[in-house]
């Protein structure tokens, strides 16, 4: 197994705010990671780090042994939990707009997912509902065959149909060669697709193992534990 | 459908479906198995997760690994015939519990099935 | 990559730029129209004429000033937008360094500073056309050139010529770009920011101005009535002047590149 995502000591402080501690953790290639835990714990400050959209305070985050740079924007999938798009182009704009800054973007796959979901290609981003703009940006992000996907809240904001899409599509996509990192808080959706669990709490690890460990060792799946250790 | 509830391993629950397909004869002995990504998918599970739950059965001996041409069920129609009859006793002794606890003895329990086959 | 970031800020660019252009050649079309229909029609004793002509010139001169203005406007909406919105979860997250970042804005932005110099040179010649004679024209531009070369450019005539017209394109992008990338260091008073860091920009633009002057020029009498010696001295101010521009240019364009790579924080 390698190592894709290596943190170690990974600090981000904003003033006498600590978003993340001192975070030690590895994810490995041809795994399905869940990043789980309340908003405000560290989540999106964690994948702003490993995108190199954030500074770390200190400590290290290591992308296929780099720091966050040009090589490591190359072999990621980002999709973030804000819409990020240009919203003045068209759907076929964004299409092409992917295919012309990422080489290993996949048009075919992108118009097939298009279409799945019923999306026109000549409508312009800006006039569709917000669940479907979700949809486009992660049609996008999962068109790409990248080596390390970050999907901040991918489910979040669409009806549950399409959340049984777009999770079948992540476990269609599934390559050993690759890793995708999930984070959300819709846990029981996601449950069966992961193969790991890492809990974080106002931006400490608290947990980090496999789904399968977790139900046997505790006799309840990672939602029950989630719904357990950060009761209000 | 794949049905999958929370307090067990989802491997060891696919290893426990699939048998029961092969034991009902939903995969004839002899079939190819689907491949991970398909039932992965279907099942809506980790690729990993349907990994280890092939594992487990490969090492039973019921699904055999032939190494480009895929999974395959046994063609030992014993080992099946014992799988079901295994998975059938599984069932009966939940019966006895149950029926026990609510103060039925063996006997009793088994003329009670005879009594009522008829009318469930 | 860099040409395809440049094709999509030009692209952003121009949505707004085009049009403007367009109004402002239309405006001077058909102002020069009217006029020219009017005057077959004894245009002083008509009141709605006046009031018509009156009308597209006050547009044309609007757009005349705004074509200045709004592309500098432009330039900065567009590098706020792409880069300190929402949209820098995409934009900095694609495979090219902050360079490539700032170099494509500049480049896009320059492009449509000379398109919007062209647009305003052409939107007089629908106003100019059949008053002025060409050959005029082209001795007025061709005498003021001719003095310009020799009196400023006298030494180090071509260096001068491509500074110029560096700082020119340039500059004032890496002064907008300086204030805004600067002024988001303060969350939540980013407008507060960007004005302190215009002051910034001011105060280091008078210190290393007290640095060239302190390192100084030969000050000796120069007879004025030499008119070799008064060209040289002319070019030596001038590019010393623009030298001191380039300066600060490139100490702006290192911080706001620094701070894009460190510091920034999009919320």
């Amino acid at each position: 197994m390698s190592i894709i995502v290596e943190a170690r000591e990974l600090t981000k402080r904003y003033g006498a705010d600590t978003a993340v501690d001192h975070l030690d953790l590895t994810l490995e290639k041809g795994q399905i990671i869940g990043l789980l835990g309340p908003n405000g714990s560290g989540k999106t400050t964690f994948i702003k780090m490993i995108n190199g959209l954030l500074t770390p305070t200190s400590g290290i985050i290591l992308i296929n042994g780099e720091k966050p740079g040009v090589n490591s924007k190359r072999i990621t999938s980002y999709l973030p939990e804000r819409c990020a798009l240009p919203d003045w182009m068209r759907i076929d704009d964004l299409v092409k707009m992917y295919c012309d800054f990422f080489t290993d973007f996949n048009r075919e796959k992108a118009r097939n997912m298009l279409a799945d979901l019923h999306l026109d290609e000549k409508k312009t981003y800006k006039t569709l509902s917000k669940g479907n703009r979700e949809k486009v940006q992660l049609i996008l992000a999962m068109a790409r065959e990248a080596e390390l996907y970050c999907l901040d809240e991918p489910i979040g904001g669409v009806d549950p149909a399409a959340r049984d899409y777009i999770l079948r599509t992540i476990l269609q996509n599934y390559n050993e060669e690759a890793a995708v990192l999930i984070s959300t808080h819709l846990i029981q959706d996601v449950e069966s697709t992961l193969d790991r669990a890492l809990f974080l709490k106002e931006g400490t690890l608290v947990l980090n193992d496999t789904v399968d460990n977790i139900r046997e060792k505790r006799g309840k799946s990672v939602d029950a534990l989630f719904r357990e250790v950060f009761a209000c | 459908m794949w049905d999958f509830t929370e307090d067990k391993p989802i491997y060891l629950q696919l290893t426990e479906q699939m048998c029961l397909r092969i034991a009902n004869g939903t995969y004839k002995p002899g079939d190819k198995f689907p491949s991970v990504r398909d039932i992965a998918t279907e099942a809506g599970v980790n690729p990993n997760t349907v990994q280890r739950a092939f594992a487990e059965l490969e090492r039973s001996g019921i699904v055999c690994a032939q190494r480009t041409a895929g999974r395959f069920i046994t063609e030992d129609s014993q080992m099946i015939y014992k799988l079901r009859e295994d998975l059938a006793k599984e069932h009966a002794d939940n019966y006895l519990k149950k029926m026990a606890s609510l103060g039925y003895n063996r006997n009793e329990a088994a003329d009670f099935l005879s009594k009522v086959k008829e009318e469930l | 990559m860099l040409g395809k970031l440049i094709k999509y800020d030009l692209k952003a660019l121009s949505r707004f730029v085009l049009p403007l252009f367009a109004v402002l050649i239309g405006s001077s079309i058909a102002l020069r129209i009217c006029v020219e229909i009017f005057k077959f029609d004894g245009a002083g004793s008509n009141i709605i004429a006046s009031i018509l002509v009156f009308v597209i010139a006050f547009v044309y001169v609007i757009s005349l000033l705004g074509c200045g203005f709004a592309v500098y406007i432009m330039i900065a909406l567009n590098y706020h937008k792409s880069l300190m919105s929402d949209r820098g979860y995409f934009y900095l997250t694609l495979p090219v360094t902050h360079d490539m970042h700032l170099i494509s804005k500049l480049l896009a932005g320059a492009a449509v500073i000379i398109l919007s110099a062209v647009a305003f040179v052409v939107s007089f010649l629908p106003l100019f056309v059949g008053n002025i004679a060409l050959p005029d024209v082209l001795k007025f531009i061709s005498d003021g050139w001719e003095l310009i070369r020799t009196y400023m450019l006298a030494k180090n005539g071509v260096l001068i010529i491509i500074l110029t017209v560096f700082v020119a394109l340039f500059g004032s992008q890496i002064v907008i770009f300086f204030c805004i990338t600067l002024g988001q260091l303060m969350p939540n008073h980013r407008i507060l920011g960007a004005f302190l860091a215009f002051i910034g920009h001011l105060i280091l633009s008078r210190t290393i101005s007290s640095i060239f002057a302190s390192i100084g020029f030969k000050n000796t009498l120069i007879d004025i009535y030499d008119m070799d010696i008064l060209a040289e001295t002319l070019s030596s101010v001038l590019l010393t002047t623009i030298i001191y521009y380039v300066v600060i240019y490139a100490i702006e364009y290192v911080a706001t590149r620094m701070v894009l790579k460190y510091k920034l924080n999009i919320e």
